[in-house]
Parts: C-alpha cells; structure tokens; sequence
C-alpha cells in the first residue's frame, strides 16, 4: 500500500502535463486553422493572428510547471524518489488535478475566442487589441488553477 | 449518405471567408451604383470595385456568371466537405438537365446533330459535358444517381409528348425534392432550415404562377413539394380556388408577410423571397464555427450578383433610382 502513494503523486504530476498539453495542442491546433486562412488571404496579418494563436499554448507550460515541481518534490529528477504514505500520494495527486482540468477546458475555450478573434482580425485589422483582450481574459482562470496547484503542491512539502 | 462534420472543423474555412467578407458590396456601393449617371458610368463603378475588367463590358452577363463561379471555386478550396453545400446548386444541374435533354430531343426531331451547350449554367455538381455526353452515347452510369433518376423520369415523358413544359415541370420539382433530401442528410439545423425556405418559397411562387396562368390540379400536384411549414394540400387547393383564396391562405401560415408582396407584383414578391433567405442567414457572420459563414456567404454574393443585375438591366431602360432600390436585395454586411 505503501508504494502506491509514490505511484499516485507521479501519476498527478503528468496528468497535469498530460492534460494541459493536450488542451494547449488542441487550442493552438484549432486557432493556427482559423490564423491560416486569414494568412492565406492577406499574408500581412501574420504578427496579428500569431499572437492570438499563442495564447492558448500557455496552459500547457503551466501543466509542464506543476509537473516539474512535483517530480522535484518526489525526487524523481534527481533520481531518488521518496517514501510517501498513501495518503500523502493522495495529496500531491489532488494538487495536480486543478491545474490539469481548468488547464485543458481553458486552453480549448480560450481557443474558441482566439478564432472569434481571428474572426476580428480578417475583417477590422485595427480591432485586434479588443480581440487579443478578449482571448487573455480566460487565461485567468488557468492562471488560478496554476496558483492554487503551486500552493498546494508546496505545502505538502 | 451522412455528411456530418464537426463545427471546429471549420475553422479555417470560416477565417478564410471572414477574410473575404469586407469584399462584399455595402449599403453605400449600392447607393452609388443607383445613383450612377448612367450605363455607362455604372460599368465604370464595377470596374473600380473589381467586379469587372474592362474587357467584361462587352459581355457583363459571362462577367456575372464567372463572378458566381469564383465563389463557389473559394467554397470548394475551404470547405472540409463540400458536399454539404450541394443543396445550394443542385438547382443548376437541374436546369443543366433539361437543357441538355431539351436540346437532345430537338436534335433527334429536326434531325441535327449537336447538342447545344449555350444555355448551361454554373457551378453545378455535374459537369454539364457529362451529361450531355452521356446522353449522346445513352450511357448514364457514370453520372450520379440523381442525374441518373432525373433522366430516366423526364426522357420517356419528353420523347412521348414533347412536352417542354412537361419537362420543367418534372425537372423543377425533383430538383426541390433533392434540395429538402440533401439538407436532410447533412442533419445540420441551419441546412435543413435553409433548405426548407429555398423550398417554400419555390413553392408559393409555383403557385402564384399556377393561379395566374390558371393551371389545374395536376399540373400543382407534379409541381409542388411537400414542405414541413408549408401544407402542400392547402397550398394547391387555396391556388386552384384563385388569387383572393391564394393570399388569404397565405396570410394563415408562418409566411404571412408574402402576402402582401404576392397581392403587390411578382417582382415584389421574388425579392421578398431572396430577402427572407438573407434574414435567416444574416447572423451567420456572428458564428465562429460551423457551417453557416459559408453558406450565408454564398447567399450574399448570390444576392449581390442579382442586384448588380437589377441595376444594370435598369440603368440600361434608364429607369429613376427609386425604381431601383425598391428591387434590389437585401445585403449581408
């Protein structure tokens, strides 16, 4: 039983990468389309649409972040993993999934209004401040779920 | 054959027809094609807006027609499955049909021995050579089942009576018939809904003309198509009562505003007709995703390209501006 503590902390820290990887390429994927075919029809754009289509790839660095702070914390970068009781596991494991679960649906929403506003972007080029606005405005909530998984995972130090 | 597809699918095909949009004619290009001086100095407008090349003036309507051609080319190219547009010109291989079987009969008759490909019209699904060839050579396995279907109703009935009108009548309904069928197969809403108006609306008109021309029972039985919002029965008996019974039956369905525009002219009521399919798409150019931005794409350009006509064709018979805008279409931006 006492291994399985271990197993489930690591477990948490690639979800965290697993699932906001997945929702970033997802996003990134779904806004590079939509950047395209504006680029296809008036290249000068590009800078625009480039921006849009970054913002939902940050989710993804957030999950690699929490990751990265939970494999240290469980020794396993530096090649000595540490004992954990079950319920410790359980713990790490918990202070993980915040971020993986916003970090997934937010990068797939944020996608969504970055193409809205690749939308902006092809017919009033001007306006692409408002549409780049709009897009990091859900970017705060995988901001949160970041957050909070850092504080949780540091306190279980 | 399901067609479905998923809306994000579409991302990249709505960006690209977001990027062509500010293309399209506003109220304030209207204004001055309208208000041009004449003829003349209205080609010289389109030919600043890009419409045409100087060369088209000779021939504006090949202009028009390679216009619509070039939209439909951009829906192809975008589309992640363009057979889900199908619906919007399937009526062009109808009419491709019928021209290529009127010309093949009149061929056997008179005993020529060309079919003639002057009143084919594009885009259409079908390559009209196709079917013209494949009338030549009575071999139609290679065209597509409707094609195929299509003919095989509408040869025998021509062969035997000769009947032109006979013909159209066939001809115009089935290609309503594939219209609603198409949409159906796609299960998209919006489709479905389109399709259903393009239906109605060919309905009512069918049946205004049916009244006026004084057609009878059979004639509006082959004719019309069974509509969900629209009662086939009571449409056929209203027209076949007269044109009082007409208006007043339409009056009772959801389509009420036509009445008052059919009571008016049939130009009056043919714009309405275009002007209700543009209010059912018009708020496509809020939806990200989707198939909707292209086809309320297509309906605008289509739209555009009958009003340029309008303009021209009245410039043309130097009619006064305010004869013009009260026949042209609504716009889209």
């Amino acid at each position: 039983m006492d291994n399985y503590g271990i197993v489930l902390a690591v477990f948490g820290a690639i979800l965290a990468a697993l699932l906001s990887g997945i929702g970033s390429a997802k996003g990134v994927g779904m806004t590079g389309e939509a950047a395209a075919g504006v680029v296809s029809e008036d290249p000068s754009k590009f800078s625009k649409v480039l921006i849009l289509q970054l913002l939902p790839g940050t989710q993804g660095l957030y999950g690699l972040l929490t990751a990265v702070l939970s494999l240290t914390q469980l020794g396993l970068l530096r090649g000595e993993l540490i004992q954990l009781t079950f319920a410790k596991g359980l713990q790490y494991f918990a202070a993980c999934l915040p971020i993986a679960i916003v970090g997934y649906f937010s990068a797939i929403y944020q996608a969504r209004t970055a193409v809205a506003g690749v939308g902006i972007v092809a017919k009033r080029p001007d306006q692409s401040g408002k549409a780049i606005s709009m897009a990091a405005m859900v970017e705060t909530y995988a901001i949160l779920a970041l957050l909070i998984s850092i504080l949780a995972i540091n306190g279980l130090k | 054959m399901n067609t479905r597809i998923k809306d994000t699918d579409y991302a990249f095909a709505v960006a690209r027809i977001r990027a062509n949009e500010p293309g399209l004619l506003t109220e304030s290009d209207l204004d001055q094609l309208i208000s041009a001086e004449n003829y003349s100095s209205a080609l010289r407008m389109l030919e600043e807006m890009g419409w045409i090349e100087s060369e088209d003036r000779e021939d504006i309507d090949a202009a028009l027609k390679r216009h619509g051609m070039r939209v439909w080319e951009l829906l192809n190219e975008v589309s992640p499955n363009i057979s889900v547009l199908d619906f919007l010109i399937i009526k062009n291989d109808f009419h491709n049909i019928k021209a290529a079987l009127k010309s093949f009969v009149t061929m056997h008759v008179t005993g020529g021995n060309q079919v003639l490909t002057d009143s084919f019209v594009s885009p259409s699904i079908v390559y009209p050579e196709m079917i013209k060839n494949a009338l030549s050579l009575k071999k139609y396995d290679e065209l597509p089942d409707f094609v195929q279907d299509a003919i095989n109703k509408t040869y025998d009935v021509l062969i035997r009576t000769l009947d032109g009108q006979l013909a159209d009548i066939i001809l115009d309904s089935l290609a309503l018939n594939c219209i609603a069928e198409r949409a159906e197969n796609t299960g998209n809403d919006f489709i479905i809904k389109t399709a259903e108006l393009m239906c109605v609306t060919a309905n009512i008109k069918i049946a205004y003309r049916a009244t006026r021309t004084g057609k009878g029972r059979e004639f509006l039985e082959t004719a019309l198509c069974v509509t969900k919002t629209l009662d086939k029965r009571q449409l056929l008996e209203a027209s076949l009562e007269g044109m009082q019974e007409l208006i007043a039956y339409i009056e009772s369905t959801p389509y009420k505003d036509a009445a008052a525009y059919l009571a008016e002219s049939a130009s009056a009521f043919e714009k309405w007709c275009d002007d209700l399919l543009m209010s059912h798409v018009e708020n496509a150019k809020y939806i990200c995703f989707g198939v909707q931005p292209l086809i309320a794409y297509y309906i605008a350009k289509d739209a555009e390209i009958k009003s340029m006509r309008i303009i021209l064709s009245c410039k043309h018979n130097n009619l006064p501006p305010e004869a013009i805008r009260e026949r042209v279409r609504k716009l889209y931006v």
